[in-house]
């Protein structure tokens, strides 16, 4: 079920005749806060229904755009930079997630343009144990408590619904909302914020194509022209040939 | 922007305190984990709490722990905290609280529990208790507190009993000094018990799982032909186009 779902999302511009190109490819610098409208308490002891926050995402990202359709086809990567940790923490977590959207672009009026993304993609969490012992209180004395030192991983589908907005041709900022736990009975909100970076907007492309159109229309002036020109030349001709036969027969029949 | 970017790496973060209960320890190995109570010196609405407390951890976002109430059995207290029985978790209360263990606990403890790993060896935990203190005009009398109080003292023991040890974390459900009378979970309860019991929606996959080693099932196709599939079909998406704009030139 899960295997045919990802596949359908990227088998049909195999199938349809219109033109796919490497659109984009680029990089981000996002946040990610996970239990939105929950009532987890976060890392500072409050209830928060913005869920708690984690800063340094680095993320990667490459898209493909099919002319005719406004649609784009993102692989997104997203790896935490720097692990949650401090000096008496027990685990570092990392987290990372890959993604694989559809994105449907509006007909852009001017270079600043929103993109719609939704698709599917895998969530995971890295906790990795530092291992050691603390002495805490329980009950009316002590007691050694362990901190894990193996590592634990948690994956996870996820669906995904974003917005995208091109700020300018090398920048844009993404609002994506992420749901975890797809098939389970555990669905958890987060929202991932970025601001990412691109080597390539299409520009490049599209200015090649430009000045190819440019080229070509330059090449079907000329031939048209020279067609021209040699038409205009052959009526010339034409019309010298009629003229030269017309003096001949006027001199023959002087001559008479 | 560069500067901002500076900023927020020197930005530090809170402790993530969670302890488990003895060294290298994994979660119970079961799918599910049944819960059975011995009602026999209990208060009555026990049962409703110890729903509310159970209900509460199977909420925990990220984590595949699944616990269920079994059916109600009587054993001895002594066996219970000897852990001499067969029952994966079983929950009792005792009205004379000071006879099991040292004197005064009865004005000291609202409830104890433990778990351990008796049966293999593996680590990974198979059994636990949770005794509630239930002895009349003790201080710590769990019947005569509040309801929300009652739920997150039981909700801690069953911290314990899934392996979770004391927090150093402030506000935490399995805090040490846990003045909880709310029941809720903290972020560092939850990394704890997702640590113990992580969420694998991939899982069995080979290349897709948590790393463990399963062979593909048969007659169907393997996660490793599904990655590759892809990995390969932007590639092939591209290679298309390429090769029709060198056709149409």
């Amino acid at each position: 079920m899960k295997l045919l779902f990802l596949l359908s999302l990227f088998s049909f511009p195999i199938f349809s005749n219109a033109e796919v190109y490497l659109d984009n490819y680029g990089v981000g610098y996002g946040i990610l806060s996970s239990g939105v409208l929950t009532e987890a308490v976060t890392e500072n002891g409050e209830s928060s229904i913005y869920g708690s926050f984690s800063l340094h995402f680095l993320d990667a990202n490459i898209s493909w755009a099919q002319d005719n359709l406004n649609l784009r086809y993102h692989i997104k990567a997203a790896y935490t930079l720097l692990p949650r940790k401090t000096e008496d923490g027990a685990a570092d977590i990392t987290k990372w997630r890959a993604s694989f959207l559809l994105g449907y672009e509006p007909k852009k009026r001017n270079r600043k343009r929103f993109i719609l993304t939704s698709g599917i993609g895998f969530f995971g969490i890295v906790s990795k144990g530092r291992g050691g012992t603390q002495v805490l209180n329980n009950g009316g004395g002590t007691t050694t408590f362990y901190r894990p030192s193996d590592t634990s991983h948690t994956k996870l589908l996820m669906l995904e619904l974003g917005l995208t907005h091109q700020i300018s041709r090398e920048f844009s900022y993404s609002v994506e909302a992420l749901v975890n736990g797809l098939f389970g009975d555990r669905r958890n909100l987060n929202i991932y914020m970025s601001l990412n970076y691109y080597w390539d907007r299409g520009y490049k492309r599209s200015l090649k194509k430009a000045r190819e159109a440019e080229v070509n229309q330059n090449i079907d002036e000329f031939q048209a022209g020279e067609a021209l020109v040699k038409k205009k030349r052959k009526k010339k001709k034409r019309k010298k040939r009629k003229k030269r036969r017309k003096k001949k027969s006027k001199k023959g029949e002087e001559g008479v | 922007m560069f500067k901002i970017f500076i900023f927020t790496l020197l930005i530090s973060f809170k402790a993530n305190g969670f302890t488990i209960l003895f060294e290298g320890m994994k979660g119970f190995k079961t799918e599910s984990i049944k819960v059975h109570l011995d009602p026999t010196e209990c208060y009555s609405g026990i049962q409703e709490d110890l729903k509310e407390s159970i209900d509460f951890w199977n909420e925990a976002v990220h984590t595949n722990i699944v616990m269920v109430q079994g059916n109600n059995v009587t054993i001895p207290q002594t066996d219970i905290i000897s852990q001499n029985f067969t029952e994966q978790v079983v929950v009792g209360c005792s009205a004379n609280l000071d006879s099991l263990g040292n004197p005064g606990d009865a004005d000291l403890l609202l409830a104890f529990a433990n778990a351990s790993d008796n049966d293999f060896n593996d680590k990974h935990l198979d059994r636990g208790y949770l005794m509630i203190n239930n002895t009349p005009g003790a201080k710590a009398d769990l019947s005569t507190r509040a309801k929300d109080s009652r739920i997150a003292t039981i909700a801690h023991e069953l911290g314990h009993v899934l392996g979770l040890g004391h927090s150093s974390v402030r506000g935490s459900l399995m805090y040490f000094a846990s003045a909880t009378t709310e029941a809720r979970l903290h972020q560092d309860d939850i990394d704890g018990i997702r640590h113990l019991y992580p969420q694998d929606e991939l899982g069995g996959d080979y290349l897709l799982g948590c790393g463990r080693v399963v062979p593909p099932s048969s007659g169907g196709p393997s996660s490793l032909v599904f990655v590759v599939l892809l990995l390969l079909l932007p590639l092939s998406i591209n290679l298309r186009a390429r090769s029709k704009k060198y056709f149409t030139s």
